[in-house]
């Protein structure tokens, strides 16, 4: 089993809900908190979640995105085999990738591994902390079952997140992965992620050249 | 990447003391180290590997878990690196030993043994540091056997260069000393063009799948500098900077110290061999700040590359609980 | 997060003693103190004339309620904030289709193949929009937005259209030239359900040009195929669209002719060379939303009756939505463009439609809705309540509040200047309050808008006026200000007195169908906000307070025979009704003494905790029959008078032809019985901008003077994450944005010389500000833009004065135009002329290297009214320790 989240890049619109309803769920959750330095300042603080946003390509043939990053809860994971103590592990029985912040020392080799930037270092307690894929709510039994996901997914406005298990090729995630094209980033430095993305899909124009070139020549 | 002081304080420590060990080892099979003579550099080596290992032991953060630091041997470079440093340190500290109290023993095979066993224990934990670093893929800069030659060589040329100050062998051995600082220059050139490279290497359209170039990441929030907690990014030098810190490095660890062992060679003036130790360490700690400071991390295709700027607002104060 | 922002006010302020305002220099006062010092205020000025109090509110939920007390207070001189936000977008609409977006009417996103968005960065529903957008993409719709700047669902987008700002009603026009040209339009819906059939008199120069001919009762007229001229009823739908008819010795045409007329110069080539927009892709588009408007009609299997008494078996749409915010609104030809959109729709007939334009009950309402205010001086009387509500919709020049030329209202709306100001005009109150125009006042009351500074213009000067004083008397101008606010924000500093507020999570609230309604479009909605949290400190709701200031004065609908009716907003929720026994209030659901009875029913003392018992929600969804076509479906019209939607249940024709527009451009041509102005300026401006059929003009700061000097364009949009000032003083939100560059295109940075990162100056025609650059490709290249209200004045929410918001965040109100161009540029605000909305986003600039790399201008450091927390560290958490 391979726990993951697929983020539609087609539906998402960069609004940062789900930057912020994981803080909130995860500063006070059992791998919290998710600290602020300078609150009132200059700010900078944890996030296991950040939402880039992208610009590519020239006016006015200009592509904007917004992409959700946080850990990638890779097959390969490489933050995993660097780790001294163990601290960093990969859950065998459902792919999740997770630190142990009891042996975790604090060396933070484990962020420079890991090709995502998604580890973050809380100087206070010492440790690295990143995302777990709200492991403590997935599974929390207590919770209904449809809240049973993570929170990032349940707060996305438009719906552009889904969580299921990749290796489950039946499972949702793998539907979509399969077939709209999703895809992994920096696949090139074989980390193998597994949250994958889907891309864009523009729904093109339906009038036929030939009608709009007759109008135009004709009439305009 | 951020450089932080504990890892510096840590490499350079390393690959000084395993520098210094080597170079004293090498002088022993050549014949030309004396007792008295090995007794400031064995001690500077342990002074320095001492400092070294304090500097690993505060790039930890959270000491209650320090026990587990070996447990992952199998796969952890840095397990590794515990376990090889610590094995140094021990043998040089009977060396250490050995060296002041007995300090005629240079010849008998006891020492001698031990002096090529801690020089190997050096180079062994000077490798397997470098190793941890190499073989992080995510750190385009240093993915590559020439960050393993790089450290190692550095380490050794400095060490030399230190020893110099007090082992007169090493000054007139100079055409030696030249080919090593050759090497190393060389060495360190191609790691720097490797660097550049690096640069060009972070592909956003892998890392973001958009198709098209030019890429802009325009985001003003939590993608932008201080990166308080994100200690694998760190902005672009800027490239004046850039330059200076290499000038820095090339003058005073290569350039300086050949030309320091040429006018002592000449003998006009003998205070020159004391700029080897000195120009070396200048050069070192330049050299080892930009092996951080200018390596690059793939993850700096997801954070904006402002230059950096202090805090505006004091960092101290009260803490808060809620 | 918010709760916990150390920015909250706790205690009542007033102004230190001796203290200047505007320093922030206040001191805490105890409840009773602030509440008689301010009802003594109050006493007085209801005794002599209540027109020396004026109350304007800013992004509030209680506009019914506000409404309700300033109304039964005796003064005209009260709004909400629609004037410097979308009055254009409301009034555009509700003299159109009787609707709007927005709050009004949404796209039907469920079913819509093809949707075209204008000027949208978040909207109101935004959620809700964020939705109907992934539904959209989901089915593989096809969207496109019309804007200048790509960001936010513009990214979305199947083709982004960059346009420039304010001349989008060129862009319309043209696609309604080519569209009517290429006989991609629905005849039927024109002729059945809006007055493009109705004949107007077409005679330039007589008192009856562009009315239309009517019966004796007051129906309009239309000509049948035979010649024949007959009541628009009667014609069941078959009135021509064209020609000339002679009728009663007179010229009539059809109104949808004037339109025609109006188009015809409108060509792609024209708007492209307006608009900056392709002539190939205008054609294109209007092609694309012609033919999938008209060839691929939506059916569905819902049976429906009109009020001509036809029955029609299934529903006919038109999968063609469109949607549009601010970015049409806050220009000074913002109605005219906002009338264009709508007449666009009505064209392609999607108004009400299955996969077009859905209205969101309460609405539609008749077009425009019948409710106007007091026009006299006379009616706003000492110790009187004011004979009407305060806003509405004037539908003549006799409508207006003038005496004369005068204007009654001190933020001028209803006047000649600003005649359908249907929200007022918040943002010319501090102006005209300190130049005595036209008249002074004794208090101004400010609840929720930050008015000293992201919801100013020209806010240096205008804070400077709310400190001017009387050279002789030495007194303040604007004698004294009354704040409302939960936070301590640049306009609290301003206060002589400060109500300390609590947030929306400590208070009983309703979002009601009488204010901004929540609905949807398959039927009305509302809900509460309950207390969830205790209030902070000596925090007390503004409504209370208001009652408590009403019952201490003792308003008439508030006291009864010496008797307060409510104690507290919550009492009058439960209790309040739009007229004695009416049995409409503030809440819809769980009416009737038993809480059984929805929409009309006697009040229910247990209805907020029945409410909460539901999730804190209610609605009504109206059955398949009543959902679609509702301006002429019988079954839906019944109802909706029957639950007082409607005070009749009458069909509800669209306006592609605006009378009350023409009854005012006769009044500017002198030609209209009634009131009418005499100043010349006056005139034209009623004669020029009242086009009873949509129009395009420049906005008005592009006067070829002002357009060559100021070359480009400033905006801004707001960000996803930040509510206008609020955000800032919230740990997490503020992380994510607390400076804000200013977006040019690459291309025209190199035209100007200028690089990323580059500081400069940015000089509008009132002044001038630096900013730094940043360059991004999904910027048109004569606009720049930055984000909205990120800046922040030292001292205040709480933030340190070295904060980014304050050192590096920038603020481009301080450039925006508060006085239009031009010779009489001191008399006018730079608002639209027809409705009086602020026209932001008209605002030109020039842009030019700066010798300092820093924001320039920065106000001078106010006091805190709170505590400013030294924390390096902030970790919430629900562990121990
Ligand atoms: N997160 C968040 N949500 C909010 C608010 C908030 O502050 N923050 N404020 C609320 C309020 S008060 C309001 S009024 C609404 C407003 O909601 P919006 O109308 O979405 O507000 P703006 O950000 O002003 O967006 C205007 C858009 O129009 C574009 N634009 C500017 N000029 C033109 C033009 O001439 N033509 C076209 N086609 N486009 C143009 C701008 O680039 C921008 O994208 O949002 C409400 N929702
Ligand atoms: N340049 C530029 N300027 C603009 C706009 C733009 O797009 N560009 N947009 C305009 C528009 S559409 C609008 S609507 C205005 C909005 O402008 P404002 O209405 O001034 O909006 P806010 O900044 O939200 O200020 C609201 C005030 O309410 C206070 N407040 C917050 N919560 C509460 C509460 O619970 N109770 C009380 N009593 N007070 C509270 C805040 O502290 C703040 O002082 O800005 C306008 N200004
Ligand atoms: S910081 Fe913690 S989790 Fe990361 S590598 Fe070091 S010990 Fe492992
Ligand atoms: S994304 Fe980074 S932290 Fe997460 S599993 Fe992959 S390498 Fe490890
Ligand atoms: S899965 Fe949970 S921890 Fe991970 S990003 Fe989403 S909300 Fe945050
Ligand atoms: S919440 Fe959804 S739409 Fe918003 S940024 Fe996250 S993924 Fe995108
Ligand atoms: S701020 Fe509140 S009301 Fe506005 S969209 Fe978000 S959840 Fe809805
Ligand atoms: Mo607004």
């Amino acid at each position: 089993m391979q726990l993951t989240i697929i983020t539609d890049l087609n539906k998402c619109v960069g609004c940062k809900s789900c930057q912020v309803s994981c803080k909130e769920h995860n500063t006070s959750g059992a791998f919290g908190p998710v600290p602020d330095h300078t609150p009132y300042q200059d700010p900078d603080g944890m996030w296991w979640n950040r939402i880039l946003t992208m610009e590519s390509g020239e006016y006015p043939n200009t592509s904007v995105l917004y992409l959700p990053k946080a850990c990638m809860h890779c097959y390969d994971a490489p933050c995993v085999p660097v780790c001294p103590t163990g601290a960093s592990f990969k859950r065998e029985d459902n792919g999740v990738v997770l630190v142990d912040y009891d042996s975790c020392i604090g060396c933070q080799l484990c962020m420079w591994a890991c090709p995502y930037g998604v580890r973050e270092f809380d100087e206070e307690a010492g440790v690295v902390k990143k995302c777990t894929l709200c492991i403590d709510r997935i599974e929390d039994e207590t919770l209904p079952e449809h809240e049973r996901q993570p929170a990032c997914v349940q707060s996305c406005p438009t719906h552009a997140r889904t969580f299921g298990d990749l290796d489950d090729p039946n499972s949702e995630v793998s539907r979509l992965v399969a077939e709209r094209q999703g895809f992994g980033l920096l696949p090139e430095l074989g980390a193998r992620p597994s949250v994958h993305y889907l891309p864009r899909r523009p729904a093109p124009s339906p009038l036929d050249t030939e009608t709009l070139e007759t109008a135009m020549e004709e009439r305009y | 990447m951020r450089p932080a002081t504990p890892l510096l304080v840590l490499t350079i420590g390393q690959g000084l003391a395993g520098g210094i060990i080597v170079c004293l080892a090498a002088l022993m099979w050549m014949g030309r180290l004396t007792g008295p003579e090995a007794i400031v550099p064995v001690l500077a080596a342990l002074g320095t590997a001492a400092v070294g290992g304090m500097g690993s032991f505060f790039h930890m953060h959270n000491l209650k878990a320090a026990r587990y630091v070996m447990r992952r041997l199998k796969t952890s470079w840095l397990s590794r690196e515990a376990l090889t440093t610590a094995i140094f340190g021990a043998f040089l500290a009977v060396l250490t030993v050995w060296t002041l109290f007995d300090g005629a023993g240079v010849s008998s095979v006891g020492y001698q043994t031990l002096l090529v066993v801690t020089a190997a224990t050096g180079v062994l934990a000077m490798w397997v540091t470098a190793m941890l670093y190499a073989t992080i893929p995510a750190v385009l800069s240093w993915h590559t056997p020439l960050t393993v030659l790089n450290l190692m060589l550095v380490g050794i040329t400095s060490g030399v260069a230190v020893t110099a100050g007090w082992v007169s062998a090493v000054p007139s051995l100079w055409i030696g000393f030249a080919i090593l600082l050759a090497l190393t220059a060389a060495v360190k050139l191609l790691h720097w063009t490797h660097f550049l490279r690096a640069h060009g290497q972070i592909r956003a359209e892998t890392g973001t799948g958009l198709p098209f170039s030019p890429y802009r990441l325009q985001d003003t929030g939590t993608t932008k500098p201080p990166y308080r907690t994100q200690t694998q990014v760190w902005p672009l030098l800027q490239p004046a900077l850039l330059r200076t810190v290499k000038l820095w490095t090339v003058g005073w660890l290569f350039v300086i110290p050949l030309a320091a062992v040429v006018v002592w060679q000449t003998g006009a003036w003998g205070g020159a061999r004391w700029v080897l130790p000195v120009g070396a360490m200048l050069g070192v700690i330049a050299e080892r700040w930009l092996f951080f400071a200018d390596a690059t991390h793939s993850s700096r295709v997801f954070f904006v590359d402002e230059p950096r700027r202090a805090p505006q607002v004091p960092m101290t104060g009260a803490r808060k609980s809620m | 997060m918010t709760e916990y922002s150390p920015a909250r006010l706790s205690k009542p302020l007033m102004r230190e003693p001796g203290a200047p305002r505007g320093e922030g220099r206040l001191v805490p006062v105890e409840w009773e103190t602030a509440l008689s010092t301010v009802s003594g205020w109050l006493q007085n000025i209801r005794e002599t004339d209540p027109r020396r109090l004026a109350y304007f509110t800013g992004r509030d939920q209680m506009q019914a309620f506000n409404g309700f007390w300033a109304r039964q207070f005796g003064t005209p001189n009260w709004a909400a904030h629609g004037g410097f936000c979308s009055v254009n977008m409301a009034a555009g609409g509700m003299y159109s289709i009787g609707g709007s977006f927005w709050e009004f009417g949404w796209p039907d996103l469920e079913n819509a193949r093809w949707f075209m968005m204008f000027g949208v960065a978040e909207d109101h529903p935004s959620n809700p929009l964020k939705l109907a957008i992934s539904a959209l993409k989901e089915r593989g719709g096809r969207f496109i937005v019309v804007n200048p700047v790509r960001s936010g669902y513009g990214a979305l987008a199947d083709e982004w259209v960059p346009i420039r700002p304010g001349t989008d009603g060129a862009f319309i026009l043209a696609l309604m030239h080519v569209l009517i040209r290429e006989g991609l339009f629905d005849e039927e819906y024109l002729r059945q359900w809006t007055n493009a059939a109705a004949l107007v008199r077409c005679h330039t120069g007589s008192d009856q040009d562009g009315l239309f001919l009517r019966t004796e009762d007051g129906e309009m007229m239309v000509a049948l195929e035979d010649g024949r001229v007959v009541p628009f009823r009667s014609a069941q739908g078959q009135g021509v669209l064209n020609g000339t008819v002679v009728y009663e010795g007179a010229e009539w045409e059809p109104s949808f002719q004037v339109l025609q007329r109006e188009v015809e110069h409108a060509t792609p080539a024209w708007a492209s060379s307006v608009t900056g927009i392709p002539k190939r892709t205008i054609v294109r588009l209007a092609l694309e939303m012609g033919k999938v408007s008209q060839q691929q009609p939506l059916v569905l299997p819902i049976a429906w009756t009109d009020f001509y008494g036809h029955q029609h078996p299934t529903t006919v749409g038109r999968p063609v939505a469109f949607h549009a915010m601010r970015g049409l609104a806050a220009h000074t030809n913002g109605f005219q463009t906002i009338r264009g959109l709508f007449s666009l729709m009505m064209l392609l007939g999607v108004v009400d439609v299955p996969g077009g334009f859905l209205y969101k009950s309460p609405y539609p309402k008749a077009v425009p809705p019948a409710v106007k205010p007091a026009p006299n001086p006379e009616d706003y009387q000492p110790n009187q309540p004011a004979k009407a509500p305060l806003l509405g919709y004037p539908t003549s020049p006799d409508d207006l509040l003038v005496d004369g030329d005068r204007p009654i209202r001190i933020d001028e709306a209803y006047s000649w200047k600003y005649p359908l100001a249907a929200h007022g005009a918040i943002q010319n109150v501090i102006a005209n309050a300190a130049s005595e125009t036209p008249y002074g006042i004794d208090t101004m009351m400010i609840y929720m808008a930050n008015i000293a500074w992201n919801s100013t213009w020209n806010t240096l000067t205008t804070r400077d006026l709310l400190i001017a004083r009387d050279e002789e008397t030495g007194e303040y101008k604007i004698p004294h200000v009354v704040v409302f606010d939960a936070f301590d924000s640049e306009t609290v500093a301003y206060a002589d007195i400060v109500f300390p507020d609590t947030t929306y999570l400590e208070r009983w609230d309703a979002t009601s169908l009488q204010d901004r309604p929540i609905s949807e479009p398959n039927g009305p909605a509302d809900s509460i906000r309950q207390p969830v949290v205790p209030r902070l400190g000596d925090t007390r709701p503004t409504a209370d307070v208001l009652i408590e200031l009403a019952n201490r004065l003792q308003l008439p609908g508030f006291v009864e025979n010496g008797t307060p009716k409510y104690r507290n907003y919550a009492d009058f929720i439960h209790f309040w009704e739009t007229e004695p026994g009416s049995g409409v209030g503030l809440l819809a659901g769980y009416r009737g003494a038993n809480g059984t009875e929805e929409l009309v029913g006697e009040p229910n003392p247990n209805q907020l905790a029945t409410y909460a018992e539901h999730k804190a929600f209610w609605q009504h969804v109206l059955p398949d029959e009543r959902r679609y076509y509702r301006m002429a479906n019988q079954n839906y019209l019944d109802w909706a008078s029957r639950v007082k939607f409607v005070p009749k249940p009458d069909p509800i024709i669209l306006n592609l032809y605006s009378e009350p527009l023409q009854t005012f451009r006769l009044a500017g041509q002198g030609r209209w019985p009634g009131k009418k102005p005499q100043d010349a300026v006056l005139k034209d401006r009623l004669s020029r901008y009242f086009s009873p059929v949509a129009v395009w003009y420049p906005p008005l700061e592009d006067r070829p003077e002002e357009a060559e000097a100021f070359p480009l364009r400033i905006i801004t949009q707001r960000p996803m994450t930040h509510y206008h000032s609020w955000g800032s003083h919230n740990a997490w939100l503020r992380q994510l944005l607390n400076e804000n560059p200013l977006y040019i295109n690459p291309k025209k940075a190199q035209a100007l010389g200028l690089h990323e990162g580059q500081w400069v100056w940015v000089e509008s025609r009132i002044g001038r500000m630096t900013a730094k650059l940043r360059l991004s490709d999904a910027v048109e290249p004569d606009t720049v833009w930055t984000w909205n209200a990120i800046a922040k004045g030292p001292g205040s929410w709480a933030l340190d004065p070295q904060s980014p918001e304050v050192r590096r965040a920038i603020l481009i109100n301080h450039i925006i135009p508060d006085r239009q161009a031009g010779p009489y540029q001191s008399e006018y605000f730079n608002n639209d002329p027809v409705t009086g909305q602020a026209g932001w986003y008209d605002a030109r600039v020039k842009i030019y290297p700066s010798e300092i790399e820093e924001v320039w201008p920065i106000v001078d450091p106010r006091q805190p009214a709170v505590e400013r927390p030294e924390v390096s560290r902030l970790a919430y958490t629900t562990k121990e320790g």
